[in-house]
């Protein structure tokens, strides 16, 4: 098993008498990309402040590369990459001198690395130009490559989309796709449900700063799958699903049923009725995207 | 990561500042002006004829003036009045009275003009130009420490160069310890600037010669210096508390200048007249007392006082209203607790406070 890069135990912040984070235990495993995703104000950027020292826990205890952190996070954060909302440099200096001056106080990497970064981020052509003349999708681009400073094994990556117009957000996620391919464990804190379905591989759903549902992209998915059907007689198969225990629950829609039960027994389903001379005229299993499950099991968060 | 490297990385972050260079070139530039104005004014005052500020005195007054110009210089040289104006006749003038005036006159003339030449010829030019510089260079270290620290909070650049890892203390130490470096060298600039400017203007003012230039006259200036530089540390400290408590605001950056200069012009400014207004109230005695252990007033001292007497010939120590300041020692002592009290703060806050994103 591989060893976690990020563990969070009981971690806990307080700002006066809002509880930003709760009681929160995380593990991220090494090479792992992970999504944090949670609506605005559930505690995400909080909870990378944290692990990157800038943001003081109220309780809680916090490992880095499997080593216990007590405030001193200075030689474990030269090993992260990070972006925090919007990124923020030097408005008066280049995005090649913000990148030599970041990578300089780091004290990693050399001219080469830069040059090869402002490739990567696409901003080869403008890195001479002050960076207060980048519009926010080149802003986006540096922050990509402030990241990558120093080659870091750990990315924590704050909505690093914000603001993006499609075609840099897709960009984007596939950067991200193609970083997290090797040992580079990342971290994604998003409240865009399509971006972590996407990239991340394990998801943490936040909600007022606790976790309410965690695991693997595709389970999470996989814990709502669905039998959608179609009958020659929907009231009489609606009573004959509801009566089996093995089915959560039977939803009426629009023409047919929504049985809430295992895909695999869908050739059951089909038996069942087949017995009390109902016949299926269609009869699939069905994912719900990640973005039903988030709307699911947040819905009482919504005012 | 050593110290000597985030400081050269800091350097080069502080050094594409272009207001920082404008500030200083502005500091030079004063430094220059400040040889260059008595220059100036002694040319001017060399060249007057004397008869323009004296007079004879009539031995009876005739009408109701009793002074008339007389070239005092040709008086006292011997050369004999011939003429006066009329109603007055050669036998009424008053020629000891003359005599005595005319040497009051050209003695006070001498007096201003030897002021003014110590002014702009060293080491005198160097010790008066420190002491005016003095006065702005502490607004200027306030404003350069609100630019370096505060600014950081106001574009959001803290957590950027934090998630780098250089360590809180550390990326404070380093930035304190380069602006009070950059002004120990801005002021080596001015020096040079000074002495520059006074060979100047000495070699064209050709009557005069520079005063004695020894290793103590040159000593006496880097002891000036370094007192000045020395004021500056607690309102370094103070600048970068402000900036810090002030972090979280729009505009904190502006306040936490404006506050750490007007809080230096308004104790300099206040506390000698409120002294003097105070003296001798009753119920207002406390007032001096407290006022021994307060910074402004012990800055006040240390630059334009020596061992608690108001500096000889600087007419600012006199407007600042006061004729006692505290002693050297005392001075000495008030400004380094201030700067270990200001200084431990706001590394406290800088420690322990959140990062959070840009403040505007």
């Amino acid at each position: 098993m591989a060893a976690n890069v990020v563990e969070t135990a009981g971690l806990t912040k307080h700002y006066g008498e809002v509880r930003a984070v709760q009681d929160l235990s995380l593990e991220v495993p090494k090479g792992t990309v992970f999504g944090l995703l949670g609506p605005n104000g559930a505690g995400k950027t909080t909870i990378i402040g944290t692990l990157l020292g800038l943001i003081r826990p109220t309780a809680g205890t916090i490992r880095l590369f499997g080593t216990e952190i007590n405030g001193a996070t200075d030689a474990a954060v030269r090993r992260i990459g990070a972006i925090m909302e919007t990124p923020a440099f030097y408005p008066f200096m280049s995005g090649r001198d913000n990148l030599r001056y970041f990578q300089g106080i780091s004290g990693t990497g050399g001219p080469a690395e830069i040059d090869n970064l402002l490739e990567l981020v696409g901003l080869s052509a403008r890195a001479n130009a002050r960076f207060n003349t980048y519009s926010l999708g080149m802003k986006h681009r540096l922050g990509i490559a402030y990241a990558l400073l120093g080659d870091p094994e750990l990315l924590l990556l704050d909505e690093p989309t914000n603001g993006l117009d499609p075609n840099g957000m897709a960009e984007v996620r596939q950067l991200l796709k193609d970083l997290g391919d090797g040992d580079r464990t990342i971290v994604l804190a998003s409240h865009l449900l399509n971006e972590v379905e996407q990239v991340c591989e394990r998801v943490a759903i936040l909600s007022k700063g606790s976790v309410i549902a965690e695991g693997a992209v595709s389970e999470l998915i996989g814990r709502r799958d669905r039998i959608q059907l179609s009958t020659t007689d929907n009231v009489a198969a609606h009573r004959l699903l509801a009566a089996l225990d093995w089915v959560s629950s039977v939803l009426a829609t629009d023409g047919g049923l929504l049985v809430d039960a295992p895909t695999e027994r869908v050739a059951d389903i089909s038996e069942a009725l087949a017995r009390a001379g109902v016949y299926p005229t269609e009869l699939r299993a069905t994912s719900t995207s990640l973005e039903q499950f988030f709307l699911e099991v947040t819905e009482g968060d919504r005012p | 990561m050593s110290w000597v490297t985030l400081a050269k990385w800091e350097w080069f972050k502080l050094r594409g500042r272009r207001v920082i260079w404008v500030l200083l070139a502005l500091l030079v530039a004063f430094s220059a002006v400040m040889v260059v104005i008595p220059y100036g004014d002694y040319e001017f005052n060399r060249g007057r004829d004397v008869s323009d500020e004296v007079i004879f005195l009539p031995s009876a007054p005739v009408i109701g003036n009793q002074e008339v110009d007389l070239n005092c210089t040709e008086f006292l040289a011997g050369v004999p009045i011939t003429e006066v104006p009329a109603p007055y006749t050669l036998d009424d003038i008053d020629l000891p009275g003359t005599d005595r005036k005319c040497r009051q006159e050209l003695a006070a003339i001498e007096g201003r003009l030897a002021k003014l030449k110590d002014g702009f010829t060293m080491p005198g030019a160097a010790a008066k130009a420190t002491r005016w510089t003095g006065l702005l260079s502490i607004p200027f270290l306030a404003f350069l420490t609100v630019m370096v620290v505060g600014s950081e909070y106001g574009w959001g650049t803290l957590r950027t160069a934090l998630m780098k890892g250089p360590g809180r203390w550390r990326f404070l130490s380093v930035k304190l310890a380069l602006v009070a470096a950059a002004i120990a060298v801005t002021w080596l600039v001015m020096l040079a600037v000074i002495i520059t400017t006074s060979l100047v203007t000495t070699a064209l003012a050709s009557d005069v010669g520079h005063g004695e230039l020894d290793a103590s006259a040159y000593g006496l200036i880097i002891r000036d210096i370094g007192r000045v530089w020395f004021a500056g540390v607690p309102y370094i400290a103070l600048a970068a508390l402000l900036s810090i408590l002030f972090s979280r605001f729009a505009g904190g950056t502006l306040a936490a200048s404006a506050l750490s200069i007007g809080y230096f012009f308004f104790e300099l400014f206040s506390i000698g007249r409120l002294i003097k207004l105070f003296d001798g109230v009753t119920g207002m005695r406390w007032f001096s007392s407290v006022v021994e252990y307060d910074l402004g007033w012990n800055t006040a001292a240390w630059l334009f006082g020596r061992d608690g007497e108001p500096l000889a010939g600087f007419n600012l120590a006199s407007a600042i209203g006061t004729a006692q300041y505290p002693g050297d020692v005392h001075a000495f002592l008030v400004q380094l607790f201030f700067a270990a009290v200001l200084g431990g703060l706001a590394f406290w806050l800088f420690h322990r406070r959140d990062v959070t994103g840009p403040s505007g």
